[in-house]
Parts: C-alpha cells; sequence; structure tokens
C-alpha cells in the first residue's frame, strides 16, 4: 500500500524512558529497509518492566522538510518490549510511507 | 500560413529569451540530518524539491511548484497515509526589512526576517538577484534569498551553488484535473484526520491494554499547536 512519501534516512531513537538509570541498547529492525538504527535508552536493572517508553521517528519528504514524529505510551502492567514497539509503531505510522 | 507561424513560433523564442532563468542548490540542515534541495526559477514557474541520492526513494506522486503568473503555490501535503492537494498563496509571509549584511556565494546579501506559520526566520538576500524566490514556500523579498533560518534552529537552507542564466528545463506536472483545496481547508482537514487516528488506534488492537499514549508531531508549519509543541496529546 503507498502510503505518504516521506523516504528519506529515518533516524529512530527511542530514547527517555522513565528510568533513573539508563543504559543503551542498538536493535536493528530488518523489517523496515529505512530506518537506520533502533536506540533502546532502558532501565540496567529492570529491562522487563519498563513503565513507559518515548520513541522519535523523523523523515524528509519531497520538498525538504523534516517531520518527527514523538510517541510516548505509559502502561502499568507492560514490558519494556511491549511499550517500546507499540511507541514505535506510533511514532512511524505517521511519519514513513 | 507559414509565415504566420513563423511569426508566432519568432514571438515566442523572442519572450523565452527575454527571462532569465536561475537554479540554486541549498543545504538543508536540521536535526535530522543534512540534504540538499534544488530552487529552478523562470518568468512563470518556480520549483523545489529534494535531490535525490541512494536514500529516497517514492516520492513519485507529490509536486511543490508555484505559478508565479496566479500567485498560487500548488503542493501535496501528507498525513499518515492521506494525500491532499493543497493550493496556497504565493509568499504569504511578511517581510521585515534589516540592514544587516552577509556574503554568499558572492554575493552581498541583506537581512530580513519573519514569522511564518509558527517559527521565526531570517533571511538573507540579493538584491543583485532580482528575483522574488527562495528556498521552499519563502520569497516575497527584492532578491533572491539565499540563505534563510528558523530561529529555532529547527531547519535551515544555504545557498551551496547559484546558476543564473539557467537552462536546464523546468518541468511541472498537469494539475489541471485536480480538486485542490485551500490552506485554512487544509488545517482543517489535517486536525480532522489526527481524530480519526486517535479513534483508529483505540480500536484497532495495537496498544497494550491499560496503556496511554502521547503523540508529538513536529513540521516546518506548525498547523496544529497543540500537538506540534509541549508534550503533545495524549489520548
Amino acid at each position: 500500500m503507498k502510503k505518504i512519501s516521506f523516504l528519506l534516512a529515518f533516524f529512530v531513537m527511542i530514547s527517555a524512558a522513565t528510568f533513573a538509570n539508563t543504559t543503551h541498547l542498538t536493535l536493528l529492525n530488518a523489517e523496515n529497509p529505512v530506518v537506520k538504527k533502533l536506540i533502546v535508552h532502558a532501565s540496567a536493572n529492570d529491562l522487563q518492566r519498563a513503565t513507559s517508553c518515548t520513541v522519535t521517528v523523523s523523515g524528509v519528504d519531497s520538498q525538504g522538510n523534516y517531520y518527527t514524529s514523538t510517541a510516548t505510551i505509559s502502561c502499568e502492567t507492560c514490558t519494556s518490549a511491549q511499550v517500546c514497539a507499540a511507541a514505535y509503531a506510533q511514532a512511524s505510522s505517521v511519519v514513513k510511507a | 500560413m507559414v509565415k504566420v507561424i513563423l511569426a508566432i513560433l519568432f514571438s515566442i523564442v523572442c519572450q523565452i529569451s527575454q527571462g532569465q532563468n536561475y537554479m540554486v542548490k541549498y543545504q538543508n540542515t536540521s536535526s535530522g540530518g543534512d540534504i540538499k534541495t534544488l530552487l529552478q526559477v523562470s518568468d512563470s514557474i518556480s520549483t523545489f524539491h529534494l535531490i535525490p541520492d541512494g536514500l529516497i526513494k517514492g516520492t513519485e506522486g507529490q509536486f511543490f511548484f508555484m505559478n508565479i503568473n496566479r500567485s498560487v503555490l500548488y503542493q501535496t501535503e501528507n498525513f499518515k497515509n492521506l494525500i491532499f492537494y493543497v493550493a496556497d498563496s504565493l509568499y504569504p509571509m511578511k517581510w521585515e526589512l534589516l540592514t544587516d549584511t552577509s556574503l554568499i556565494l558572492k554575493k552581498k546579501c541583506l537581512a530580513a526576517k519573519t514569522n511564518f506559520r509558527g517559527r521565526k526566520y531570517i533571511a538573507y538576500y540579493a538584491p543583485s538577484i532580482p528575483i522574488a524566490s527562495g528556498p521552499w514556500k519563502f520569497g516575497g523579498l527584492p532578491g533572491l534569498i539565499l540563505s534563510l533560518k528558523a530561529e529555532d534552529n529547527y531547519i535551515k537552507w544555504e545557498a551551496i551553488e547559484l546558476v543564473e542564466n539557467y537552462s536546464g528545463e523546468i518541468n511541472v506536472p498537469d494539475v489541471s484535473r485536480i480538486k485542490f483545496i485551500n490552506w485554512d481547508e487544509f488545517i482543517i482537514k489535517y486536525k480532522e484526520s489526527f481524530e480519526k487516528l486517535k479513534k483508529q488506534t483505540r480500536s484497532d488492537g495495537s496498544m497494550p491494554p491499560g496503556s496511554t499514549i502521547t503523540l508529538r508531531m513536529e513540521r516546518t508549519e506548525i498547523i496544529y499547536p497543540e500537538l506540534s509543541t509541549g508534550k503533545g496529546i495524549t489520548f
């Protein structure tokens, strides 16, 4: 399905999760070739029980304009994987093609 | 009959040769990285677009050009998988001319500032190039804009190449059958689209149960301040 044509490099960062101590994980999203990197800032001692995750996705349209979409998912009963996956899905869905 | 045709052709050639075309390459800088854009200007038409590189694909169907004679900007706008055809005013920003100067591509430039759709900008234009064009939607100054920067550093355009007497083709799509909306109508449709997105997100099962989402979307023109500033919109 052809969606909007923002199709330059998409710099994906998952950042600023609600943790006091952060560590950085680099993930690769092979399903989306326009994603250069996915960086997770998450708790070093409790990666399985995140309460929120923020993802920022940036893209460029055919006029060279930058669009940035930031999604924060908060969920008391979710794992970090759940909230970060959902945040990425939401942030990218409104920017990418 | 042949003489008439030749006379018409000669007249057309004369008209074309009277106008001087320009091409400007700009370096765009923002937090998302650096890219290059291209401005092509004739007497009647102006186009502006991203210069493709290996990372850019799939911009077919999008367009952005100005009919200078009609003072209209024709462009496509997007929200998620929606495409809007927008006929915007040509150079709607109001400028305040300043006395600051700068030398860009060996052209003496003067400064001007404006507040355009949510951001403040400072531009440097070259009075020696007497055309009112510039990068993206910007123009209306007594000279070509060679540098333009948002005060909040969201985006910056800097001319890196200028071709006067540009001889390349300036192609624009045939939009005669497209139904356009104006800018105010686009803003309404943009907000309606976001409301639909909120409902869809809550109903399609893509969110973990018991979760809340805060969405913030930044773009060059701030057309939905609640969504583009602060924390964004929580739903």
